[in-house]
């Protein structure tokens, strides 16, 4: 259910007030409640964005925007690598988000997959998965994923 | 207060303490100093599986099958990205790793068009790029061009070719690979020494060529690197040969080469004496030329000793011979000890009386805490030794202590990584379980099982059986129900034909060894594996069968018509082998079980089965199930039934007749027709014993 929302560079200026309901009433990352309320979000989705550092923590863990931390912009080009290149090697397997944690020199890659492949398929992905990032980063990378028997285990409520 | 204070400086003037103070010296440590610490701290742990498996219970395998599976799929993925790194190598040279990390770059491609000038530094790129074969093509032309090529150039190729038998040396495999190496390398399994050197290959032909322009330093080299090349790869005479002319010219003999000459001695000659005095000789010379020999050669001579099998003297000139080492100062590394044990022990039979294993087992713990707690590994034949000493502890001595000794050992540090493949490790727990099951009781076995099984070792199908044979003799009953599900785990229960003895060995455990005290709670359980094997093995009756095989025609010609024959193929075989062939014994067995927990309708269904597909089926229903079957029925006041059983007992003719006619007798429920069925089966039955009983 996806719906495009146009924005107007006039949202929020001081001499016009827009009130049409698709811009205005608008929030990242916060759903409209459907007609039939069977939406479904999963307890991160849930989760509203405006709830990070209370309720919420971030998906990915690494020291750069510690005082002194280093090189911020890469650690950030290279979580969106990574995002991306794990959604499509694993196809719709994730169940959840990725959540990356960096530790020293090492990356490792968390997150919820389902059973719908053979274990043996899964086995070659993840060793696939290491190598190649590792080779494309120069960091070791490592995977420790956990598995769940489908995408309706993680629903939380609908919406 | 103030006495405190009084004390405290009492206490501080009164020692005598050194007016100046050493700052202590900075230790130098590695980088991965932290890590190697670390790694003394943590041992072998049965309780988790094996680093290379993710921590999830979809994922971690159990059986031996299938860990073999998952590593080597792990493996195959890694394959593929290196694969990738190869042909897009463009994509991977941005580097932010300071150091850079060289196992992250894509391997260098051999580009065959760079490699065309015959040019020193050609060769010396090919050398390392391990390209012998071109290499020494391109050497051929270089000597064709009459370009000039130094001889250190020449004399690194020629060593080349004769360390790797003039061939490019084999590529090494990845890890996971390499454990499973024996079932892998099928053409020499057994180990047999074969002359694999190649006959007037390039080393020779190189080797004649050098030996024309050779100076004598140079000669002494060129000599030796192909003598140990000769006997590296077993040649023994043509390297005798060379030897006799290295004396004749008088080029000196270097370490390597006598190592490499021991070690062959037992090509050379045949009876044990003269073996004994050829390594004399040679060992006298090397003394003469102050050659001092190191921990390769002792090893050599080892080696020489273990291949004269049933030697008298071999035991004592063993012990002479470690004296020696330890007179040079060189400490015996795990593969003497492995030969040492090859030599007391050369057969299945000899070498119950000597105490040897135990002494070595104190000479090694005594080396292990001197250093530092953890063994390094100091020569090739190191890998023998925890096969080997396992082997003959458990068939020559049969000391259960002394196998837990060893296995206790084994576990200690990172000692387990001295078992180098998966063949020699399964044979290790073989041996060490098949002693342990014979002659140890279940509080000492049983926790070292559960501390082996299933993550370090997957058992195979003799253990296991060996395993149910050491349950049912010491009469564990509580543990049988845990066997159903250990048995699941360690995939023994599926459609193979070696795992149906399982399961049959399984059910006749279970029967014999109840009778009377056994709780409801084990009577419902044992119902429930029943239960558990006929759905994963469902019983097929003949229509059923019928319709598959119509089916399956009906799909031939669909097939047909379609391109993959192959895939046409393994379905018939997928559709053959998922029929699991149930025998009358099996299936007595499964209704006696039902029967227990009070469960009539499977069972009735089995006992129909059973009669509908008698032709198929082996073995009758025996005669404690069709009892158990009555008496259930009898119970639950269903006498059609219960007269059936008893016509169907009178047809098998078993003893139990008279007990059959007996119980059906005493029940008051019968009415006339019944009673007078009852009456024919008697009068026609053969069973003398059944005319005895008094019917109503």
């Amino acid at each position: 259910m996806r719906c495009y929302l146009s924005t107007s560079s006039i949202l929020h200026s001081w001499f016009v007030k827009l009130t049409n309901v698709t811009q205005v009433n608008t929030e990242a990352g916060i759903p409209k409640h459907t007609r039939k309320r069977n939406y479904p979000l999963t307890y991160e989705q849930r989760q509203f964005p405006k709830l990070i550092g209370h309720t919420k923590t971030w998906n990915t863990f690494n020291t750069s925007n510690l005082r002194d931390g280093k090189r911020k912009a890469e650690i950030v080009r290279d979580d969106l690598f990574l995002r991306q290149f794990i959604y499509g090697t694993w196809h719709s397997l994730f169940a959840s988000e990725l959540i990356i944690k960096r530790r020293h020199n090492m990356i490792i890659l968390s997150g919820l997959v389902t059973r719908t492949i053979h274990p043996r398929r899964m086995y070659f992905l993840i060793g696939y998965t290491e190598e190649i990032l590792s080779a494309l980063l120069k960091t070791p990378v490592k995977m420790e994923i956990q598995t769940i028997d489908s995408k309706d285990d993680v629903i939380f409520t609908y919406w | 207060m103030l006495w405190r204070i009084f004390h405290r400086y009492a206490s501080t003037t009164m020692t005598n303490r050194s007016k100046s103070f050493t700052y202590p010296q900075r230790i130098n440590r590695s980088p991965t100093a932290i890590l190697e610490s670390l790694n003394t701290c943590v041992q072998t742990d049965g309780g988790n599986p094996s680093y290379l498996f993710m921590d999830d219970p979809f994922l971690i395998p159990t059986s031996a099958h299938e860990k073999r599976q998952l590593s080597l799929s792990k493996a195959s993925g890694k394959k593929a990205a290196r694969w990738i790194m190869d042909r897009y190598s463009y994509a991977f040279f941005y580097d932010v790793a300071v150091p850079s990390i060289p196992s992250y770059f894509p391997n260098y491609t051999f580009d065959e068009k760079e490699f065309i000038e015959p040019d020193e530094t050609t060769l010396y790129k090919l050398m390392n790029w391990n390209k012998i074969i071109k290499a020494y093509e391109i050497y051929k032309k270089c000597l064709d061009y009459k370009i000039n090529i130094s001889d250190t150039c020449k004399y690194a190729l020629f060593d080349l070719l004769c360390i790797y038998n003039s061939d490019n040396p084999m590529e090494i495999l990845p890890p996971e690979e390499d454990w499973y190496r024996r079932e892998l390398n099928e053409t020499n399994q057994s180990g047999l020494v074969q002359r694999t050197w190649k006959d007037n290959g390039l080393a020779e032909q190189m080797f004649e060529e050098l030996k024309l322009t050779a100076t004598s330093e140079q000669k002494i080299r060129l000599y030796n690197s192909f003598a140990s090349g000769l006997f590296k790869y077993n040649h023994a005479e043509k390297a005798m040969i060379i030897i006799d002319e290295m004396k004749q010219n008088n080029i000196s003999i270097d370490l390597i080469t006598y190592n490499y000459l021991l070690r062959s001695t037992s090509l050379i000659k045949e009876t044990y004496d003269t073996r004994w005095q050829f390594m004399i000789e040679y060992l006298n010379e090397m003394k003469q030329n102050s050659i001092q020999p190191n921990l390769r050669t002792f090893n050599s001579i080892f080696y020489t000793l273990r291949r004269c099998s049933l030697y008298e003297r071999g035991p004592i000139l063993a012990l002479s011979l470690l004296n020696e080492m330890r007179q040079c100062g060189i400490e015996p590394s795990l593969g003497t000890w492995a030969h040492l044990i090859m030599i007391f022990y050369p057969n299945d039979q000899i070498g119950y009386d000597t105490q040897i294993l135990p002494q070595i087992m104190d000479e090694l713990e005594k080396q292990y805490e001197l250093n530092g707690k953890q063994f390094q590994w100091r020569d090739i034949d190191d890998r023998e030794f925890f096969f080997n000493i396992m082997f003959k502890a458990t068939v020559n001595c049969r000391d259960v202590d002394l196998a837990k000794r060893i296995h206790r050992f084994q576990m200690t540090g990172s000692n387990s990584r001295f078992i180098p493949d998966g063949f020699k490790e399964q044979m290790y727990y073989t041996n060490m379980f098949r002693l342990l099951f014979r002659f140890d009781i279940p509080e000492h076995v049983i926790p070292l099982w559960e501390s082996v099984v299933p993550n370090i070792y997957s058992p195979s199908i003799n253990i296991i059986e060996d395993f149910i044979e050491f349950i049912s003799t010491w009469n564990i009953k509580d543990y049988y129900v845990r066997l159903w599900s250990d048995l699941i785990l360690l995939g023994f229960i599926d459609n193979k034909q070696n795992n149906r003895r399982i399961i049959e060995r399984y059910l006749a455990l279970l029967i014999n060894n109840d009778q009377e005290n056994l709780s409801n709670e084990q009577i419902k359980q044992y119902a429930n594996i029943a239960r558990q094997i006929l759905k994963r093995f469902p019983l097929t009756s003949d229509e059923d069968e019928q319709q598959i095989d119509d089916q399956q025609q009906q799909q031939q010609q669909q097939q047909k018509r379609e391109v993959n024959e192959e895939q046409q193929q393994t379905k018939q075989l997928k559709q053959f082998q998922s029929k699991f062939q149930y025998s009358g014994q099996l299936l007595s067995n499964l209704i006696y079980l039902l029967t227990r927990a009070d469960d009539f309708d499977a069972s009735w269904s089995l006992y129909e089965y059973y009669f509908l597909n008698k032709n198929i089926l082996i073995n009758q229903l025996n005669e404690i199930s069709l009892m158990s079957l009555l008496k259930l029925s009898i119970n639950q006041n269903r006498i059609d039934y219960a007269l059936n059983i008893v016509e169907k007992i009178n047809e098998f003719n078993y003893e139990c007749l008279s007990d059959a006619l007996d119980l059906l007798n005493r029940h008051e429920n019968l009415d006339h027709k019944d009673r007078q069925r009852l009456r024919t089966i008697q009068k026609n039955s053969s069973l003398e014993s059944a005319h005895l009983v008094k019917l109503v």
